[in-house]
């Protein structure tokens, strides 16, 4: 007696056979003890993969879902946030020096009209005091008092 | 209304259509993820995170795949990646000793009429069942579990792994070989009892 693929055995237990080699299969397992057999080993395999218990899901998964990627969300943005605070924390310290000086020279500019003591024809009229003291190219540590008296 | 259609809208903006996609598939893949994690914490927390991964990537979807498909073939290369390095890390703690205390739970919930005997009787068979499970190649396990524990198709599962269907045949029919030597079945022509559940 021929014998069937035991590949096509286990295809056919699995139902993954056309109905035509099923029915053939069929007839040929109600004859053949040794197909029989083999068929009947892998049945019972599955049989004790069945008895494996299955884990029920806790409840409420999707809240679990979504609180996480709100967690997810902010643990993406917080190491992209202070990487952006490092990166630009030296920009911001050079911008100060930098506005700070560039400032500090145009101030020096006007301090002849200024530190004269005598009212600058500006749109309106600006007396200074202690302009002589503020020292070349710098605003730091310096209090300016400006008045502007309009005409 | 259908997978795809909820996949249509989460894509048009529709972000909530997304929790319905999960309400289908969430015991699916918690699930696959207990057979490969066996843990239910560790599994709780991978179908979590294949769902987050789902949801950020949904938008790069292609839709004339399925959606199920697309979803199962994220949760299979998850699962793979936290069992991998969860063995790298395995001395750290004793997987055994928490699968069985694991095992011990299952069944004082599920048994508590049966004999300790019986339930110690029991206890085993599922290590057992594991262990044979686990001493199976990788790629065989992996069709197990989606067929028997999933319930696809060869055709499914073949779309999942991105593999020919002669492979995921030739495969199954491979760790049911070994399993049967493994867990040392015995061999019973008991024919109309076995072809009626292999129709099923």
């Amino acid at each position: 007696m021929n014998h069937c693929e035991p590949i096509k055995l286990s295809a056919f237990m699995d139902g993954e056979l056309t109905d035509e080699t099923k029915e053939q299969i069929h007839d040929h397992l109600s004859r053949c003890r040794r197909c029989a057999k083999t068929v009947a080993a892998y049945q019972q395999v599955y049989r004790q993969l069945d008895d494996l218990p299955i884990h029920p899901l806790k409840p409420l998964f999707l809240s679990r879902v979504k609180t996480r990627m709100q967690q997810h969300s902010r643990s993406f943005l917080r190491p992209h946030w202070s990487a952006l605070q490092k990166a630009l924390a030296p920009a911001a310290i050079c911008a100060g020096i930098f506005l700070g000086t560039f400032l500090g020279i145009q101030i020096k500019s006007f301090m002849p009209t200024l530190s004269s003591n005598e009212p600058a024809d500006v749109g309106g009229y600006i007396y200074a005091d202690f302009m002589d003291t503020i020292p070349s190219g710098s605003l730091t540590a310096t209090v300016i008092s400006v008045d502007v008296v309009s005409e | 209304m259908t997978d795809e259609a909820l996949v249509e809208q989460f894509q048009d903006g529709d972000r909530d259509s997304f929790d319905e996609l999960v309400n289908r598939y969430e015991q699916k893949i918690y699930n696959l993820c207990c057979r490969f994690l066996n843990q239910n914490e560790d599994a709780d927390d991978a179908a979590q995170e294949i769902f987050i991964k789902a949801y950020y990537s949904l938008d790069h979807f292609n839709r004339r795949a399925r959606f199920s498909t697309w979803l199962y073939r994220i949760a299979v290369n998850h699962a793979l990646n936290v069992q991998r390095s969860r063995r790298r890390k395995q001395w750290l703690r004793s997987l055994s000793m928490i699968s069985k205390i694991e095992n011990d739970k299952i069944i004082q919930v599920h048994d508590q009429t049966e004999d300790p005997h019986s339930r110690l009787e029991k206890k085993e068979e599922i290590e057992r069942v594991r262990q044979a499970l686990d001493r199976l190649p990788e790629e065989q396990r992996i069709i197990v579990y989606l067929h028997r524990f999933q319930e696809l198709s060869y055709k499914e599962i073949a779309d999942i792994l991105g593999l020919r269907l002669s492979t995921v045949e030739s495969r199954l029919f491979h760790a049911k070989k070994r399993l049967t030597k493994l867990l040392n079945v015995s061999l019973r022509p008991d024919y109309d009892h076995l072809t009626n559940r292999g129709q099923e």
